[in-house]
């Protein structure tokens, strides 16, 4: 039983890097409703700005909100220019842009500050929380970062002006036009902000699995299935969607014998298409009905 | 029709629209149309099944490419992206209503005031519109996808109303509605007309109703005017009701 | 589904189901122009381009299968690595393990991976666009990592992969093995080909093309959606498993890390820039696939990744529907002028 509690609670600190990459998934999803698979490499990119900001002697609070200010810039911008041509064109193109933003934030990364594993500071630090805990204070950090994340977006989508044309926009782009909102800057500005909370990701996920270009990979897929299990409409399902193939892998690698910790990734993924069988939306994803 | 009759035609209309050209794609669906619509009247366009009358409406709007003169107040609006002649003061209730889902009636309003500063005028127009349409202030906190079809009509209309409008643009109010519920939509449309005199542009399916309210009707036919007049003359004229309007 | 993601999807099902609009006699032309070239380049071009044209082959055979899921059946896939994989597998062990002759395991990787396929359409048939690009895409994720736990590697060889022996040209054909395997790609991929139009022809194809555009109208007219998207998704996996198949003796090793979800990807970018819903586009995206990696590592060592993403981009500014869609376009603007 003590075993069982203790690889709960560190599949809870794995989960909270999962539950922050799965929120920024679900933020993109909200604003474009795409899964983008370049946001594991934009969050990575924007970590190494982060790591090159701190080197250059900024201290760790100004490098790190420098960091969302220039990523959410990036975000509009590649929004902007790159997607805004293609906004006619089919959904598979659009997809495969995203595969080529995907190699290009990894080659720049690779080619600019190598491919060599750097550590990257936590504010937190890296101690056991207490004495004999299994989750560190950087964990318990990490988890207090996503749910004020979570809180602070949950209040802009549902008390803000531009929080509801964002809504708007997402839910019915003529409609939202006809009420004069500037759909295609709406767009923009999701795309920022995701890339904005990817950055906060990647940040937090840094000290714990090490800075280097290829550092999300796994991550990225965990995290879309924290928001594939959470349901795509649902911020805060996103974030219990992390949490659940956090604990679900770890358990999974110690509790399975034989093939438990060689398959933890096939498992979590099997978990999400048993989780799609019962629940095609996701656990706390609202089914939307269409019409023919 | 002189040269200064035009002029003061011109000068009297709120909208003033000559040779609007219209496409989807290669195709084109409207045809050199010609109309007006004075400040406080109804205008009615009416035709059968693809005619072009939703399209009228959505060229006005910029929602698809035009060519032609569109003149709201005098300022042209032909070729404007939609989200400029909206803030101008056209309001759209289109076609299956525009409900935004996942969102509440009271938000659903709000974002009928999107293009407005004056906060507090906009909370005392939510009031307003919750005395227009009482059954809605019942529904305020609920997401306007669960709304019957009439509520959900009568939500699209405030919140056209919300952007405080010059000219709001109907498409097939009745649509899809019971009887009653429309009897009921046309007295309260009828009443914003002659109580707060705003300008309309409906399009509809029921001629009669239509003419009813209208005071003026424009008959459209395969993406061209074939005949406009006053609506009750249009009304009276049996053959037109039996060429065009099928009653 | 809001309508923005309705709208969006819409733009898949304007493919047009058959591109009629390029004229018969100048794809016919074209046609055997390509066949001409296809059979002469082996003989004038070095050993290590006529793998490369293999691969082409094969990339195309794999393509042409994703298509018919994609282009025609409308059903994503983010994860044909893994039949891929399947088809590369059960060569490579049926041959170095169970000694079974090269030929004989083409067709059982080809049953194998129609079974995988068909039983993957089951719990696919679930799951909506974006769904079932992640479950696909997670089964890509997933087979690299089974292909190396313990319990397979007596067969799979764990880490190691397995090394294959490249059969040699039967007959005594006055060709070398490079060519011979490059000749069998070519006729097994004119083959599939033929049987992909002939099946997107018939009645069935009609039926399957129904399901993408109209899925609600199909069931309607009486066709069985479960039934043909799980054998469609059957027959995709099948093209994918013999183009594995057949990327085994050509390469002549397999190991997991060659069949990791970036295979998956490369199959899907292939998909899109040959142009989906378009048979012969398959063979565009296998030329991009193998040709534009090595161009943009030309252009730079370090950057490579880079500059092959911006050339993907740039490419799908000038053509958003594929080479195919180029074709038609600029067929349709050559005969507009000449009318």
């Amino acid at each position: 039983m003590e075993l069982f509690i203790h690889q709960v609670l560190a599949g809870l600190a794995t989960g909270g890097i999962y539950a922050c990459i799965a929120l920024a998934i679900v933020m993109i999803y909200q604003a474009i409703h795409h899964l983008n698979l370049a946001q594991g490499e934009m969050a990575m990119f924007s970590t190494f700005v982060a790591w090159q900001l701190i080197e250059w002697g900024m201290p760790y609070w100004a490098a790190f909100v420098l960091t969302l200010v220039l990523s959410f810039a990036a975000g509009v911008a590649i929004e902007r220019i790159v997607f805004r041509p293609l906004h006619n064109a089919p959904v598979l193109s659009h997809i495969v842009v995203f595969i080529a933003l995907f190699s290009i934030f990894n080659s720049a990364a690779g080619f600019i500050w190598d491919f060599t594993i750097k550590s990257f500071p936590s504010p937190f630090g890296s101690q056991p929380l207490f004495e004999g805990a299994p989750v560190s204070a950087h964990d318990t950090g990490m988890f207090g970062v996503t749910f004020v994340l979570l809180i602070l977006l949950f209040l802009f989508f549902r008390f803000t002006r531009v929080g509801l044309a964002m809504r708007a926009a997402a839910v019915n782009p003529e409609s939202a036009r006809l009420v004069g909102i500037r759909v295609g800057w709406m767009v923009a500005l999701g795309w920022g902000m995701a890339a904005a909370i990817g950055a906060v990701a990647g940040m937090l996920i840094a000290p714990v699995v090490f800075l280097e270009p290829n550092m999300m990979l796994s991550i990225l897929l965990y995290g879309f299935a924290g928001a594939v299990v959470g349901g795509l409409t649902s911020p805060a399902g996103a974030v219990v969607g992390g949490f659940i193939v956090g604990v679900v892998e770890n358990l999974a690698g110690s509790f399975i014998p034989y093939i438990g910790q060689e398959l933890k990734l096939t498992i979590a993924l099997a978990l999400i298409v048993a989780v799609l069988m019962v629940r095609p939306s996701g656990l706390f994803g609202s089914r939307l009905v269409s019409r023919v | 029709m002189t040269a200064a009759q035009t002029r003061a035609a011109s000068g009297e209309a709120l909208l003033r629209v000559r040779g609007l050209n219209a496409f989807y794609g290669r195709i084109q669906a409207l045809f050199d149309i010609d109309f007006d619509i004075a400040p406080g009247c109804v205008t009615t366009l009416l035709g059968a099944n693809g005619a072009g009358k939703t399209t009228t409406l959505r060229a006005l709007c910029g929602m698809i490419p035009t060519k032609g003169d569109i003149e709201l107040d005098g300022v042209n609006i032909g070729g404007r992206a939609t989200e400029d002649i909206v803030s101008l003061g056209v309001a759209h209730v289109p076609e299956g209503r525009g409900t935004f889902i996942g969102v509440t009636v009271e938000e659903n309003l709000r974002l009928g005031a999107m293009t407005r500063r004056d906060r507090r005028e906009i909370s005392a127009d939510i009031e307003r519109m919750y005395q227009l349409f009482p059954r809605l202030a019942e529904r305020r906190a609920q997401q306007a996808q669960t709304l019957s079809g009439g509520e959900q009509q009568m939500l699209a209309i405030s919140r056209a109303l919300m952007l405080r409008p010059k000219l709001m643009l109907l498409d097939e109010p009745s649509f899809g509605l019971a009887p009653l519920i429309i009897e009921e939509l046309f007295e309260t449309l009828s009443r914003l007309k002659t109580d707060e005199g705003i300008s309309m542009l409906i399009v509809e399916q029921n001629a009669a109703l239509a003419l009813e309210i209208a005071d003026h009707a424009y008959l459209i036919e395969t993406g061209r005017v074939v005949m406009s007049g006053p609506a009750d003359e249009i009304g009276r004229d049996e053959s037109i009701r039996r060429a065009y309007l099928g009653y | 589904m809001p309508s923005t993601l309705a709208a969006r999807f819409k733009s898949l099902r304007q493919i047009p189901a058959k591109p009629r609009e390029v004229p018969l006699s100048w794809s016919r032309i074209a046609l055997i122009a390509g066949l001409v070239l296809a059979v002469t380049l082996p003989f004038v071009v070095k050993n290590f381009v006529i793998f490369q044209l293999t691969m082409v082959l094969i990339y195309a055979i794999a393509i042409l299968g994703l298509n018919m899921l994609t282009g025609f059946n409308g059903q994503f896939s983010l994860g044909h690595s893994a039949f891929y994989a399947i088809g590369a597998y059960t060569t490579a062990i049926l041959m170095e393990i169970y000694g079974f002759d090269f030929y004989l395991t083409i067709p059982v990787a080809a049953l194998i991976c129609f079974a995988f396929g068909f039983l993957f359409g089951l719990p696919a048939l679930r799951l909506e666009a974006i769904y079932l690009a992640l479950a696909t895409f997670a089964l890509a994720a997933a087979t690299p990592q089974i292909l190396k736990s313990t319990p397979l590697s007596p067969w799979t060889g764990g880490v190691q992969g397995i090394y294959v022996l490249k059969p040699d040209p039967p007959f005594g054909l006055p060709v070398n093995s490079d060519q011979w395997l490059y000749f069998l790609t070519l006729g097994i991929g004119l083959v599939l080909a033929v049987i992909a139009r002939n099946l997107i022809d018939s009645r069935s194809g009609r039926a399957i093309i129904a399901i993408r555009d109209n899925p609600i109208a199909a069931r309607a007219m009486g066709v069985d959606i479960a039934l043909y998207k799980t054998l469609v998704f059957g027959v995709s996996a099948l093209y994918a498993g013999i183009a594995g198949s057949l990327s085994a003796v050509v390469v002549q090793f397999v190991a997991p890390d060659s069949f990791t979800f970036v295979l998956a990807i490369a199959l899907f970018v292939g998909l899109v820039i040959g142009g989906v819903g378009s048979i012969p586009g398959a063979v565009i995206g296998g030329l991009f696939l193998v040709f534009v990696p090595n161009f943009a590592e030309e252009i730079s060592k370090g950057l490579a990744g880079a500059v092959y993403g911006a050339i993907l981009i740039l490419v799908i500014y000038a053509m958003p529907s594929g080479a195919a869609g180029l074709v038609r376009m600029l067929v349709a603007k050559l005969a507009g002028r000449s009318r």
